[in-house]
């Protein structure tokens, strides 16, 4: 695999305001890059800024501060039209498939659209020679094609959502919890499904999920996210080995295991209380409020993303 | 297969395959339109309504403007009294004239009066060389016969001249009644085109964009809502001078309001919806994002409001008529039939009941037929 960088983010920010002074920090100075035929997957609880940091990397929200830098043009500052050919290259995966696909349009012109947007066809009637082996490709038949999106099953739609996300093979394709509101069973056909494109097409993945087993299937790196800062990001298997900081290791802990022999020996972990509120995140590590280790030094400074040997990068003043 | 419990070799394309029958749209709208009785018999009004107005003149011998002063306010069932040779029937006008009446029920001519006898409380007539007398000492009046002071036997027929009789100028109401229609459907047509024109473009882009265009477009609307449509009609015929043209005018200048704001709010809401936002992220231009995603979204909200309209339009023009600031006369809508009738509404109640009554007719069928369409238009009602 070539070392080509299809993204590089530098401390993203994304701050919501919320009525009157109030701000939301939903993302707050993430940094990473994801290399070409790679996967990148992020993890962490609910409300942690997965979706909104996928969503500022397509530009749907418009970033508060940092960079986007893509192919190597910083997409930062690109209003929507200059943006138009970028998006040719960045589609995007959305979670609900019941709430993406419009159910006025027949899955044809569902998958059409890209193609008509960015002008590889002219026509609708000329999109068919792509929306024929398209559909066949992620298990469905030109019969369906006619169809209206709330005939199909769940997993059935998310590979309609699939289609239209690859039908111009982008070079990244960002997958806001694409599986989680499928079934197993469809699960795994729709990851295998990304992979083989993956394979196939060299297309790089952004992949958010809640389902850590999951993740560490489809992910070669992985990022673990907590109230909108990266607490720790490196391989994948190092990761899942040895992870360094304490919350990564909590929500490792959490993972049930299916062998409850095994279940019974292992020590609980799980982290304890809520996630604190991100109009008011607490100050130095944002993580001291529920850590178990918390040392003075964790209320009053942030700790610094620091390199702990192979790549592996933990922002964690235990690591130090 | 001998064994009913074998398994069965499922293949893929059995798993993907998709068991309801496959219909284009069009003949998917009309297989859950025609599903609702209410929807279809609104409909087929409609459609009668439509072959009234606009073939209905063709297959009549009056026009709507002529008068015949002889025959005023003729009702459609009429009280006649025979002749004296039995072969004929006479019937007895409010003006205190006398009508011959062909035993098939067309209306004949006058007869002459020949002498008032004021003594007897009769007015005598010339029936063919015999004398009849309009006898008015009691109510209802008679036609008796002046020598034998016997009444003539009575019955009732029905106006085969004028199916629906005539009113105070002596003019068909049928004939009038399918003028009125015309100009009740253009009326309705009119709102449904600038409804769907401007009032979506307007409301949709009010709504897509936000923020202060929202504000400024929504303010425009707001300020032509506040001014009542009976002043925006008087100071267009003003200009103008009165008639359809003028309403026409001040119905398309105005009547779009309620649909911005309608889709203006559906589309404030969908624009967050996540097919929107996909479209969004995958570069479809606003022009492809409000037409194929957000207003065929809203199209259910939008049907209801237009059919809630289009009787308000038509019922508009009827009031403005019945005020007597809309069409003027000769032309006839249905509203000002129903102002012409209430003058003498105590002997000719027809005048008013049977426009009112095609009012009612239309208001109904649009409704209805409002109703199944809504239905009829989202997918998701499929059975």
């Amino acid at each position: 695999m070539s070392e080509q960088l299809i993204l590089e983010i530098n401390n993203l920010t994304k701050h919501f305001k919320a009525g009157g002074k109030q701000t939301v920090h939903a993302l707050d100075g993430v940094s990473f890059t994801l290399k070409k035929g790679e996967t990148l997957g992020l993890v962490g609880e609910s409300g942690c800024g997965k979706t909104t940091c996928a969503r500022t990397i397509i530009r749907m929200y418009e970033p508060t501060s940092g960079q986007i830098i893509m192919d190597g043009t910083d997409i930062t500052e690109l209003n929507q039209k200059q943006l138009k050919p970028f998006r040719k290259n960045m589609q995007m995966i959305f979670q609900d498939p019941y709430a993406s696909l419009n159910a006025r349009m027949t899955v044809r012109d569902i998958i059409a659209e890209p193609l008509l947007a960015h002008g590889v066809v002219k026509r609708k009637q000329d999109a068919n020679e792509y929306v024929y082996p398209m559909l066949e490709r992620v298990g469905l038949t030109r019969e369906h094609a006619s169809r209206y999106a709330h005939e199909f099953s769940g997993g059935q739609r998310q590979r309609v959502g699939i289609a239209r996300a690859l039908i111009l093979e982008p070079n990244l394709v960002v997958c806001d919890e694409p599986i989680s509101a499928l079934d197993v069973s469809i699960q795994a056909q729709v990851i295998n499904l990304l992979k083989d494109f993956q394979e196939e097409k060299g297309v790089s993945y952004l992949f958010i999920a809640h389902d850590l087993s999951m993740i560490r299937y489809v992910s070669d790196n992985v990022g673990v996210m907590y109230l909108g800062q990266l607490a720790e990001i490196g391989e994948t298997d190092e990761i899942y080995k040895n992870p360094l900081h304490p919350y990564t290791k909590g929500l490792l802990g959490s993972i049930p295991i299916a062998n409850p022999a095994l279940a019974r020996q292992k020590k609980k972990s799980s982290i304890e209380g809520d996630i604190p509120s991100p109009i008011k995140p607490p100050a130095g590590c944002r993580f001291h409020t529920r850590c178990p280790y918390m040392k003075e030094i964790c209320c009053e400074e942030t700790p610094k993303l620091k390199d702990a040997g192979n790549g592996h990068m933990v922002a964690c003043h235990l690591c130090d | 297969m001998d064994n009913k419990w074998e398994m069965l070799e499922a293949t893929n394309e059995d798993r993907e395959k998709i068991w309801t029958k496959n219909r284009t749209f069009a003949g998917d709208v009309w297989f859950r339109f025609r599903r609702k009785p209410t929807s279809i018999a609104g409909f087929i009004i409609i459609v009668l309504l439509i072959l009234f107005a606009a073939a209905g003149p063709l297959f009549t011998e009056y026009s709507y403007s002529n008068q015949n002063l002889q025959v005023v306010n003729i009702p459609p069932r009429m009280k006649v009294f025979q002749t004296p040779d039995k072969d004929g029937y006479l019937y007895i006008t409010q003006g205190m004239q006398v009508l011959q009446v062909n035993t098939d029920g067309t209306l004949g001519s006058q007869l002459t009066k020949v002498r008032e006898e004021s003594n007897r409380m009769m007015t005598i007539f010339d029936c063919d060389g015999t004398e009849v007398a309009l006898y008015y000492g009691q109510k209802p009046y008679v036609i008796a016969n002046p020598q034998k002071n016997t009444i003539y036997p009575s019955t009732e027929l029905w106006n085969k001249s004028y199916l629906l009789g005539t009113d105070n100028l002596g003019r068909d109401i049928l004939t009038r009644l399918m003028y009125g229609t015309r100009v009740s459907l253009m009326v309705a047509f009119v709102a449904v085109i600038v409804n769907m024109i401007i009032g979506i473009l307007y409301g949709g882009i009010s709504g897509y964009l936000g923020g202060n265009v929202d504000a400024v477009m929504m303010r425009i609307v707001d300020i032509i809502s506040t001014i009542p449509l009976t002043l925006y009609v008087i100071l267009i015929m003003v200009i103008m001078g009165s008639g359809l043209q003028s309403i026409i005018i001040a119905l398309g200048t105005v009547y779009w309001v309620d649909m911005a704001r309608v889709v203006r709010g559906q589309v404030l809401g969908l624009k967050e919806q996540e097919f929107v936002q996909a479209a969004k992220t995958i570069g479809s231009s606003t022009k492809t994002i409000l037409l194929t995603h957000l207003i065929p979204n809203a199209m259910g909200s939008i049907l209801v409001t237009v059919t809630m309209l289009i009787p308000s339009a038509i019922f508009m023009e009827a009031f403005l008529g019945y005020l007597g600031i809309g069409l003027q006369p000769p032309l006839a809508s249905l509203g000002t039939m129903c102002n012409d009738a209430t003058e003498n509404l105590r002997s000719c109640p027809h005048q008013l009941f049977i426009p009112a009554l095609v009012i009612c007719l239309i208001m109904f069928a649009f409704n209805f037929v409002g109703d199944g369409l809504r239905d009829a238009l989202d997918p998701k009602l499929k059975k």
